[in-house]
């Protein structure tokens, strides 16, 4: 009998607790290592791949930056461009400006420079016209272009209108009766005692004369109450002169100026 | 083979000790030594077990054994119940470990006793039933042996004694007549030719630990998942006929 019956059930055992042994001792440990080890790497990996999310998400955040950076900085550029463009407009409007005021200082001391040479002239020329009046007079007749000027002084006075008259005499009558007559040259006493009467009939006839001698007058004669004045004298033809000279200059003035604009 | 003589079929007929029916014969001796060296072994290993990946190379082993298995098992029960490891792994473990030791000289694997064999097979006979009832229950279980026709109830009895039958002798032949062979060539010649023959055997024994554990796991599967996917087709009449029956 190749069979042993108590055999057979003693491996049936032997079987049974091998199956326990090993199920304790090999099966579980191992298939715990195995899962254990499993978890732990699937952890690995999960903490790996959140990691590189992380950094992937950092990366991307600095790209944001980077990129906002850039814009902000594109923007500071225009910005800057824009204000120097400004700042530009800026210096070249003032540099205008300044050119301009330059341009209207200039023409003012061209114009301070002319209203000076005129009345320099005007001052010359009435010297000058004064001195050869005077030389000519003198050489002709000393004192007949003297009596001339208080003859045309006294014709002038006569054909005063009415109304004049009568404001002059008011005037000297408000200062207290007193004429002042002033004139560029020494008067002879035929002649004061021929304007006294005249101003005595046509002004006011209790004036008290009294003369004096003024060299801004250069020649002529100047009837002075309370702010009334009665003149004649060489000042109109000078006037005349001086209004000539004036003209003159502003046309080389302009020509001047014509000039220098289509040379700039 | 000291301890055994050439006309001594199974190594239960060498009886140490004997007390009425109860004895202990080199069947059992040698089986307790397999046993103590793979608990023994599996305890060394898995003292110091790491679930870290420094292990030590020992465990690796184990751990590949171990994984190998388990994925055999997956792919013949398309089931992952570590039930199945428990039971078909120490068969498989258990059959390995004996064929192997042969190749150490006055060796003698357990499985060359038909007693051992026999009590593989009943283990996996009644593993085969228990397996197949916890998954479908007690008449779900039965149902199987009246199918197609309650005719067949005969023939699918005869062929779950008879496989039983055949796991225990295939086992027990293989390995029992490897032993014979390199027996009788030690008697012809000592030389050589024996280490060809005990090289096959290694082979032969590793493939029988193998057929006989893939066996056990087939049955145990066509009595659960198989007999469930053809319960399954027969619930949908369109479906072709074929039959899983191993």
């Amino acid at each position: 009998m190749l069979m042993d019956w108590f055999t057979v059930v003693a491996q049936i055992v032997n079987f049974l607790i091998l199956v326990a042994l090993l199920k304790y001792f090999l099966y579980d440990r191992i298939i715990q290592a195995m899962d254990d080890r499993e978890s732990r790497i699937q952890g690995r990996l999960d903490e790996a791949q959140k990691k590189s999310n992380q950094a992937e998400e950092a990366a991307e955040s600095y790209r944001e930056k980077q990129r906002k950076l850039e814009s902000e900085r594109q923007e500071i550029m225009d910005q800057a461009k824009q204000e120097a463009e400004k700042e530009r407009k800026e210096l070249a409007r003032k540099a205008r400006e300044e050119g301009e005021n330059l341009r209207v200082r200039w023409r003012e001391s061209v114009q301070k420079e002319k209203e000076r040479f005129l009345r320099d002239l005007k001052q010359m020329a009435a010297k000058e016209v004064y001195g050869i009046t005077r030389q000519a007079l003198k050489d002709l007749a000393d004192s007949d272009i003297e009596e001339q000027v208080a003859e045309t002084f006294l014709s002038r006075m006569k054909s005063m209108p009415s109304e004049e008259k009568d404001q002059m005499g008011k005037a000297i009558r408000n200062n207290e009766n007193r004429v002042r007559i002033a004139s560029g040259f020494e008067l002879a006493s035929g002649t004061r005692q021929k304007i006294t009467r005249a101003v005595r009939d046509e002004l006011s006839k209790k004036a008290e004369v009294t003369y004096e001698t003024d060299t801004d007058l250069i020649m002529g004669l100047e009837v002075k109450g309370h702010g009334e004045k009665l003149a004649w004298s060489a000042e109109n033809y000078l006037e005349d002169l001086e209004h000539k000279a004036q003209n003159m200059l502003e046309r080389q003035a302009a020509q001047a100026e014509g000039s220098e604009v289509q040379g700039s | 083979m000291d301890l055994m003589n050439l006309k001594d079929i199974s190594p239960d007929q060498v009886i140490f000790w004997q007390w009425g029916p109860i004895n202990v014969n080199a069947t059992l001796v040698f089986t307790w030594i397999v046993m103590g060296l793979m608990v023994g072994g599996a305890w060394l290993v898995t003292r110091r077990i790491r679930p870290d990946t420094r292990m030590s190379r020992w465990q690796n082993l184990l751990e590949v054994v171990v994984d190998g298995m388990r994925r055999q098992i997956r792919d013949i029960s398309q089931e992952d119940k570590p039930s199945y490891l428990y039971v078909v792994g120490t068969l498989f473990l258990f059959i390995l470990v004996s064929n192997l030791l042969t190749v150490f000289p006055g060796w003698v694997a357990p499985t060359a006793s038909l007693s051992t064999t026999a009590a593989l097979a009943i283990c996996a006979f009644v593993a085969v039933p228990v397996y197949g009832i916890l998954d479908r229950g007690f008449l779900g279980y039965l149902r199987q042996y009246i199918r197609p026709t309650i005719f067949m109830l005969p023939f699918n009895v005869m062929g779950e004694l008879s496989r039983t039958l055949a796991l225990a002798v295939r086992l027990f032949g293989n390995i029992m007549s490897g032993m014979k062979i390199v027996a009788i060539l030690l008697a012809i010649a000592p030389f050589i030719f024996p280490v060809l023959m005990h090289a096959l055997g290694l082979l032969t024994g590793v493939i029988q630990a193998y057929i006989f554990a893939v066996l056990a796991m087939v049955y145990i599967a066509s009595a659960t998942r198989v007999q469930k996917a053809r319960e399954q087709k027969e619930e949908q009449p369109n479906s072709g006929e074929e039959n899983h029956n191993g």
